[in-house]
């Protein structure tokens, strides 16, 4: 994996946390969950927006972790992305059941979906790849892949958010996704 | 569907971990996933490269009741990490002091009013002033002027943010004074607004979402930021 060397060093100390918890060590569970709740919450809380939930679903997260530590296969070089994913699969099916809330509430989302801007410090080289390739796309295009990814909207939501008719921005978001990856594997 | 063309599977992987599958779709991915090594790879893959996107936010700490909670599901114990058992309970007290203090300061700062615009045709015919706490929870809507309205019809107030769609504050009152607590979606639009807006609309407001009737008044916000 070619992440940089903190991240590197980041995701070989939550995976050796997670063989412990696997072993039912709970201390090491306790460890793991004050290195890595705060991050998980923000990205509930970008989700799903009300914090009361954002921290029960953090729970429902934290109880699959310690149950699914075993999976060393998932887990191997790429501890964060398997807990961030276990996050965010949790928090997106928590909002397809609470759908009928959005539909009938809220008309626009608040605030924007930031992009956030790469720090080279941080993240390494992964990152900063992902945020290179991903301004390479079209802002609209990109808009739609941010609000999919970070906010958990479906393509009627974001059609609805970016004022734009469903089919297109189901192309819109096929496409970037295609060039994403072409640009992150030339 | 068939699963077979590379192609399709890599979208399906992308648009899985984009979240932009349907609910029965994704359930069916799933159970692909765990049949399958290379469904798997296409799917850790894009994890990790979109992973980027999750790790730039800033934390956000958990209250201690989230800790609590996994324990109790988990291990049936009721609260208290393995070590130091006191330290929870010192540091909830001192929570505990903190948040009190800070409740009746912001209970002295929120009972104070501000003024956030005055509506009406001119500066000259004031029909309703809206006003607003520190912390924009909530707006207090007085009617200062003679608000004459057809029995079929209802004002709405609108927050016209910079640059987006009108986001509706509610219907007016005819009468009197009222209290209208905001959801985070009006007290964003109403930080992002430079413009509020009076609408006809049938009673109880618009049903769409968006002013249907004429726009009556409209009206510059100074700065809804607190200050």
């Amino acid at each position: 994996m070619s992440q940089g060397d903190r991240s590197g060093a980041d995701n070989a100390a939550l995976e050796a946390l997670l063989e412990r918890c696997a072993r039912q060590d709970r201390g090491a569970f306790e460890t793991l969950y004050v290195r890595v709740a705060p991050t998980l919450l923000a990205v509930l809380m970008q989700m799903l927006r009300r914090r009361e939930l954002a921290e029960d679903v953090l729970q429902d997260v934290f109880v699959k972790v310690w149950q699914q530590a075993g999976q060393f296969d998932a887990i191997r070089g790429r501890a964060l992305a398997w807990l961030i994913s276990i996050a965010r699969y949790r928090a997106i099916d928590v909002q397809r059941r609470a759908r009928p809330m959005l539909v009938l509430g809220e008309p626009e989302l608040e605030g924007e979906p930031q992009l956030q801007v790469a720090d080279p410090a941080e993240g390494g080289g992964a990152r900063s790849a992902l945020l290179h390739c991903l301004e390479l796309i079209a802002a609209p295009q990109r808009r739609c892949l941010v609000l999919a990814y970070g906010e958990g909207l479906t393509h009627e939501e974001i059609a609805r958010t970016v004022g734009e008719p469903l089919g297109t921005v189901k192309s819109w978001v096929r496409r970037s996704l295609q060039a994403l990856r072409s640009c992150l594997e030339p | 569907m068939r699963y077979d063309r590379p192609e399709l599977l890599e979208r399906l992987a992308a648009e899985y971990v984009l979240g932009t599958l349907r609910a029965a779709a994704r359930r069916r991915f799933e159970r692909l996933y765990r049949a399958s090594a290379a469904v798997q790879a296409r799917v850790h893959r894009w994890e990790d490269d979109l992973g980027g996107l999750s790790t730039g936010l800033a934390p956000v700490q958990p209250a201690p009741r989230a800790w609590a909670g996994i324990q109790q599901r988990l291990f049936g114990v009721a609260a208290a990490p393995a070590r130091r058992r006191w330290r929870p309970a010192l540091v909830a007290a001192l929570v505990g002091v903190a948040l009190l203090v800070g409740l009746l300061v912001r209970e002295q700062q929120r009972t104070r009013l501000e003024t956030l615009a005055v509506l009406g045709p001119d500066p000259a015919h004031a029909l309703w002033r809206v006003e607003r706490p520190r912390e924009l929870t909530s707006l207090t809507l007085r009617t200062v002027g003679r608000v004459a309205l057809a029995p079929d019809k209802a004002y709405e107030l609108w927050a016209l943010p910079r640059g987006g769609k009108p986001v509706s504050l509610g219907v007016l009152p005819v009468r009197g004074t009222l209290q209208r607590e905001l959801s985070g979606t009006q007290s964003a639009a109403l930080l992002a607004a430079d413009k509020l807006a009076v609408s006809v609309e049938p009673p109880g407001g618009s049903p769409t979402g968006a002013p249907t009737g004429p726009i009556v008044i409209v009206v510059p916000v100074a700065s809804a930021a607190p200050g």
